[in-house]
């Protein structure tokens, strides 16, 4: 999958399937996402999407903050993030943090560096440290390296690697749905929409073949008028 | 929609052959609004070349473009608010809450790439088969002027989500129009109606979008057709059809339009819808080119993003622009890119019209200027850094050479031979 749209990472992006067909995991990120994010990020957009009734998601669900809080850089709203960013940069960016004394969160992040969105995962990942401190001064081309160059796991949370992988890729999978829910009627709509013109495309050239060619070998200009 | 194209079709196929027999009510109404043999004279007595190919099913393509641009934009108006507090939610609205307002929005997203692909492959047709060459000298540059108001209908629509690029994108274009002379300054406020682009300008480019430049591409369109008809198609070889003629006075080597290249085309017709509603329902962001991923973040204008980028459509004269480092020359030389166009007819000495018939130099400069539009276009949309801005400034140089070398290569160049009538294959 590519897409023209990548922030400034510093690292390559990893590769993410998205599957729209998996209502399941959908709904499995949507609860991640309810425990995780919603407590600062809303997703003011989707609130009266048939999927998120399920989850139970609603407005007043959704904090809202003030232009100057957290320093001018509030958490945005994530209704459209998997469109205006990319899946594959959601699935990298949210398991690049590492530890960065530094910062004001104690933690950096990679993908977008200095972000200001805390660590979510630090009890769930665990922490990860900087294996290649020269990478920055060398001022690579950005997204030269993979961000298992620059970054180890030191000491595992809650969940393996693994666990914790498939979590952050449910996450993924159920905002690239808020990000267009249509894609379920597109996919129902569109092999009859296609199988219908093809079927029509046939039909009309068939007769093109077999009557129009008749017409072109004996043309009959139209009579006086 | 395509349904409603169907109808269309339908009806029409229906009112040409029953209602000419239909002597009584037909014939009533025909004496007093004679739209019937207004159809009749502009398709069943159009005189075609017999030899027009699939190239020549782009002009109706073109047609059938806009018409699924005025039925999808309708739908999206009545739902669209024009104003910069509510005009990105709204476009979620219509996405998200509006039954089948998802299709309609990406019917007309996709809708505006592939009229101007359509509309790339006519022009390129025109310039192969010389059909810019006397006596068509106005129905081309009614073409020239239908690409200007095309990408005027395209830059205005653009801005109406007034998403990041839609804000970005035309603070860079209104801020062109500072470079004119004297009135530049002025005319920047007006079209802004504001100090600032801001929600005004976003009215004001609704107005356009909608009523604007929309009525005047349907009214060139028409003008369009009145001019071809008058002059009528050139075709293929570039052989003059007019000049043999039967005792009724009708050509030779034509045949009635209807039915004989609607029948041809129709499936054509149907496998551009095929293409459409592949993209409409499978990639409708086409992988960030139909639907720039920085333009699904509502409009800030406090944070300017990394890269300012046109769409794809209007990256080649982008890219012209940024090769030169002068602004108001830039300008100047995007202007002239396609003005330059409208000199065309008479920049060519050629008497040959079709490449078929033409030198190698010819071909040549044709090569070059194609190969050099779509070099353009990729380069518009990288940045203008490195060897990207030393590649666009090659293109701009190659592109323009076009024009200055065109007419002696075409004087000097040896022509073969046109027959005198269209060559039976
Ligand atoms: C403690 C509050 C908090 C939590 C919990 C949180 N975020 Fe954030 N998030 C932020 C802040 C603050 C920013 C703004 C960062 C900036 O602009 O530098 C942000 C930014 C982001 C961005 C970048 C948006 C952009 O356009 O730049 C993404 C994506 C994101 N968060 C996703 C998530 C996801 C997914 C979760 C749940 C796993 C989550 N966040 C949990 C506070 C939070
Ligand atoms: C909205 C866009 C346009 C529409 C709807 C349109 C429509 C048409 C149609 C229906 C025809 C007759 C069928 C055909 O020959 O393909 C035609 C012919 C022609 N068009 Fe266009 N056109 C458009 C834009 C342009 C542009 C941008 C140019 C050139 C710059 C152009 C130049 C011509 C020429 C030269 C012909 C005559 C071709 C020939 O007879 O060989 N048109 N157009």
């Amino acid at each position: 999958m590519f897409a023209f749209a990548v922030g400034d990472s510093l690292v390559a992006l990893d590769a993410v399937k998205i599957d729209t067909t998996d209502q399941a995991r959908i709904l499995r990120g949507g609860q991640h996402f309810q425990q995780t994010c919603l407590s600062c990020h809303s997703l003011v957009d989707f609130v009266n999407d048939p999927v998120a009734k399920e989850l139970g998601l609603s407005k007043e669900q959704m904090p809202v903050w003030p232009e100057d809080s957290w320093n001018g850089h509030p958490p945005p709203d994530l209704s459209l993030i998997a469109l205006s960013m990319s899946p594959d940069w959601l699935f990298t960016y949210l398991r690049t943090y590492y530890v960065d004394k530094a910062r004001p969160t104690g933690y950096n992040n990679l993908v977008y560096p200095n972000t200001n969105m805390p660590n979510p995962f630090v009890d769930m990942q665990g922490h990860q440290v900087l294996i290649n401190p020269n990478y920055f001064d060398k001022n690579h081309a950005h997204g030269e390296q993979f961000w298992y160059r620059v970054i180890k796991l030191k000491e595992t949370g809650r969940l393996s690697p693994a666990e914790f992988d498939d979590y952050v890729d449910d996450i993924v999978q159920f905002l690239t749905y808020v990000s267009d829910p249509s894609v379920h009627a597109r996919r129902q709509i569109g092999p009859w929409v296609l199988g219908y013109l093809t079927l029509f495309i046939m039909v009309t050239y068939a007769y093109f073949r077999l009557v129009g060619k008749d017409y072109f070998q004996s043309p009959k200009s139209p009579p006086p008028h | 929609m395509f349904i409603s194209l169907l109808i269309t079709g339908f009806a029409i196929f229906v009112v040409l052959n029953v209602l000419p027999y239909f002597k009584g009510v037909g014939a009533w109404i025909d004496r007093r609004l004679p739209i019937f043999s207004f159809l009749l004279d502009h398709l069943s007595y159009y005189p075609a070349p017999k030899n027009l190919n699939i190239w020549y099913a782009f002009g109706a393509l073109a047609m059938v473009a806009c018409a699924i641009q005025f039925i999808s934009g309708i739908w999206l108006v009545m739902y669209y608010t024009p104003t910069a507090e509510q005009a990105f939610s709204s476009v979620q609205l219509i996405m998200r809450e509006v039954p089948y307002g998802w299709l309609v929005r990406y019917v007309h997203s996709t809708g505006v790439s592939l009229w101007f692909v359509v509309v790339y492959f006519h022009i390129f047709r025109g310039l192969m088969y010389g059909s810019y060459k006397t006596p068509r000298e106005l129905l081309w540059m009614s073409g020239v002027v239908l690409l200007f108001l095309l990408m005027a209908e395209a830059y205005t629509g653009y801005v109406l989500p007034w998403g990041q690029m839609s804000f970005w994108a035309s603070k860079v274009i209104i801020s062109l129009f500072s470079s004119i002379p004297v009135v530049g300054n002025d005319i920047v406020v007006w079209l802004q109606g504001d100090y600032e682009v801001s929600g005004v300008t976003l009215h004001r480019f609704f107005a356009f979008h909608v009523v604007g430049f929309s009525f005047l591409i349907l009214a060139m369109i028409f003008l369009h057709i009145i001019m071809l008809h008058s002059v009528g198609s050139n075709n293929p070889d570039g052989v003059d059809i007019m000049k043999h003629k039967d005792r009724n006075g009708w050509p030779l080597d034509a045949v009635p339009y209807y039915p004989y290249f609607v029948m041809k085309y129709i499936p054509i017709i149907l496998l551009y819808l095929f293409v459409f509603f592949v993209i409409v329902f499978y990639a409708p962001t086409f992988f960030g080119l139909f639907l720039e991923a920085e333009n699904f973040e509502r409009a800030n204008p406090l944070v300017t993003p990394l890269h300012i980028k046109p769409s794809w459509y209007l990256s080649p004269y982008y890219a012209i622009l940024r090769s030169i480092p002068d602004k108001s020359l830039g300008a100047l030389m995007m202007l002239m890119s396609i003005v330059l166009w409208l000199f065309l007819p008479w920049l060519d000495l050629s008497p040959v019209r079709s490449m078929r018939y033409r030198g190698w130099m010819s071909r040549t400069a044709l090569i070059t200027v194609v190969g050099s539009f779509v070099l353009l276009g990729y380069l518009g949309l990288q940045p203008a850094v490195g060897w990207y801005l030393v590649m666009s400034r090659v293109a701009t140089l190659l592109y323009f050479s076009f024009f200055l070398l065109i007419p002696i290569l075409s004087y000097y160049d040896q022509d073969y031979v046109v027959p005198d009538r269209i060559p039976e294959r």
